[in-house]
């Protein structure tokens, strides 16, 4: 018999779900996730305290220390002009993580507003939604972004907006998707039938419980942001070269595959890997976090 | 006694497209349907007839196309569904729905599930008063309170079933649509659960429209059976007259088809062919027509009404001969 309802002393309730305990346990559970974690802790304290801690100045050149190798003075080497870049990752990570953020954040915002809009609603809302997905996909993304950079100038501003604009569709459509998925389920008429409004059940009963996949995808999506950011910049559209920035120093570095400096452009590139692993890994671990059935 | 519900020629069809001409599907055609207070009425009939689509009309959760619902002495079809939604009538008529997985939501806890709905159709309560609501009715369906704050992943199906019920009565209503609460369920949990709303139906005195597709479960708690096929009611007595005497083919067809150790071993008769197609029906051919034993000309040629074979009994069949004497039984 699986109903329980007749020995009320089995019920031995949980109390009101303590989260970061929660948190903790989930934690535990997987290394993986736990060490995303501590990988993202590293990233958000280097850009908070980067300048702080840095050694060198990001734009301090020093002529008779040019390409050096790694060393206990420059533990990263120097550049052509004799930066330190050690200071200089360090110092980029702030830039570079406020850019995939941003970006993030501007496309994870309307992507829930109209995802769950073409979802729910349907009809011209739907198509109309549908058709402006279906233009930004019809462009190779990169490209796109180019082209939006170009347009509207060189700035850190423009090229979180270019990166939010190309990711917007798999926001939109993961949201579409998985409000159309639950528009008919019996609870959403239930909630219907008390007579909430449209809105209402949208933002209250539909909304939150696709914040799991939606979560999940911004977090695997701040990977790609930031990858784009760094890209304009190494393609020489983004963030301009005194200043340090991942995508810039690789770009300046890739002069120096062939003369053998291989420091100048190897730790930057390796931020960038760490920074992508650690959001993809991530994805994963909070998808576990915020399903409700996971709670306990 | 005038009837808490009343039903009249209630259609419910659905455009569809066949190929390039547009065509409609008779869901719900032409049903006629009177509910006393405190009754219990079944509505059976076999997937795709349209019990769910008339309990949903019935329900006010889609509108239809044409006809009228009067209930408790005020036509309520003409309302729209949002105007509906808010008015006092809404709490008076309460479904519970088919699947109890996928009719709570999984973000909330059976408590925040119960009162979000009494705090939506009855305005003006406290927060204090909503809680106390909602706690009288996990008394009444049988829930401890320590199970309020769990979600629904973390009950079992039959909790879950009782939370969608206490849902539905928290804002005392005076009709309630169950919609096959217990097929998804185990048949030891079925049981308790229709124990309890018969408890509940005797102790509140709730009227009940009662869909399912198992006669049995029907026999046990209806006062009165409608039976549907494809759209319109063909038959339509009290539970046991119909077990009885059944005077519809089909009626006799559902009842032959489900089991009972009673007839064992004995040869049960089969319906031959598929029904036909609900989309746009012709409307001088009785539905039944070509899948019934006792097809005749005129059964192709006149659609037969909904005719009394009886005291309390009527169907809609040419042939239906009205009830033996009650001597004979």
């Amino acid at each position: 018999m699986t109903d329980q309802t007749q020995s009320p002393q089995t019920a031995l309730a949980p109390a009101t779900p303590d989260r970061w305990a929660e948190f903790a346990h989930l934690l535990r559970g997987n290394k993986i996730t736990f060490a995303a974690v501590l990988l993202l802790l590293l990233l958000v304290l280097l850009a908070l305290i980067g300048p702080a801690i840095a050694p060198y100045g990001a734009t301090t050149t020093d002529a008779t220390a040019s390409l050096e190798p790694p060393s206990a003075a420059h533990f990263f080497g120097t550049d052509a002009l004799g930066r330190d870049v050690f200071s200089r990752v360090v110092i980029a990570t702030r830039l570079d993580l406020a850019m995939a953020f941003g970006a993030v954040v501007l496309s994870f915002a309307v992507g829930l507003i109209l995802g769950p809009i073409a979802g729910y609603f349907g009809g011209w809302a739907d198509t109309v939604i549908g058709r402006f997905v279906d233009t930004l996909m019809a462009f190779p993304l990169f490209v796109l972004a180019m082209g939006i950079v170009a347009a509207l100038g060189n700035s850190v501003g423009n090229i979180v907006l270019a990166t939010a604009i190309i990711n917007l569709p798999f926001y939109i459509r993961t949201a579409r998707a998985e409000v159309n998925m639950r528009r008919d389920l019996t609870y959403v008429e239930a909630a219907r039938m008390a007579g909430n409004s449209p809105w209402r059940i949208l933002a209250v009963h539909i909304v939150p419980n696709i914040l799991p996949a939606m979560v999940v995808q911004a977090s695997l999506n701040l990977g790609w942001a930031i990858l784009n950011a760094a890209g304009l910049s190494f393609i020489g559209l983004g963030v301009r070269p005194p200043t340090p920035e991942w995508g810039i120093m690789v770009s300046e570095g890739a002069g120096y595959i062939f003369s053998g400096e291989w420091w100048t452009f190897t730790f930057p590139g390796l931020a960038l890997v760490l920074a992508v692993l650690c959001f993809n890994l991530l994805g994963d671990g909070l998808r576990d976090l915020l399903d409700p059935r996971s709670r306990t | 006694m005038t009837p808490l519900l009343q039903a009249t020629a209630l259609r419910k069809l659905y455009p569809v497209k066949q190929g390039w001409s547009r065509a409609q599907l008779h869901a719900v055609d032409d049903v006629d349907l009177t509910l006393a207070p405190g009754e219990c009425l079944g509505l059976v009939g076999e997937s795709g007839c349209g019990k769910s689509t008339l309990a949903r009309l019935i329900a006010r959760l889609i509108a239809p196309s044409d006809g009228g619902i009067r209930f408790d002495g005020q036509e309520i079809a003409e309302t729209d569904l949002r105007t509906f939604a808010r008015s006092p009538e809404r709490a008076q008529i309460q479904v519970v729905f088919q699947d109890p997985h996928e009719s709570l939501n999984p973000g909330f806890t059976a408590m925040r599930i119960v009162s979000d709905h009494i705090r939506s159709l009855i305005p003006g309560l406290t927060p204090i008063q909503v809680t106390a609501r909602a706690e009288a009715a996990f008394e009444d369906v049988g829930l401890p309170l320590s199970l309020a704050r769990r979600y629904p992943h973390q009950l079992s199906g039959g909790q879950k079933a009782r939370v969608g019920i206490a849902r539905a009565i928290a804002v005392e209503p005076k009709l309630l649509i169950l919609d096959e609460p217990t097929s998804a369920l185990d048949v030891s949990v079925q049981a308790v659960i229709l124990k309890l709303l018969g408890v509940l139906r005797a102790k509140r005195g709730i009227s009940y429209i009662f869909v399912s597709h198992d006669l049995e479960v029907i026999r046990l708690i209806c006062d009165r059976v409608a039976v549907m096929y494809l759209g319109k009611i063909v038959e339509c007595a009290p539970t046991a007259q119909l077990f009885a005497h059944p005077a519809h083919p089909y009626t006799r067809a559902l009842i032959a088809g489900s089991p009972d150790p009673a007839r064992r071993g004995l040869k049960t008769e089969r319906l031959q062919g598929s029904a036909t197609s609900p989309i746009n029906p012709d409307p001088n051919r009785c539905r039944f027509a070509g899948r019934c034993p006792l097809t005749a000309p005129e059964c192709t040629a006149q659609m037969p009404q909904l005719r009394a074979v009886g005291p309390d009994q009527s169907a809609a069949c040419h042939f239906a001969q009205s009830a033996p004497a009650k001597t004979e039984s």
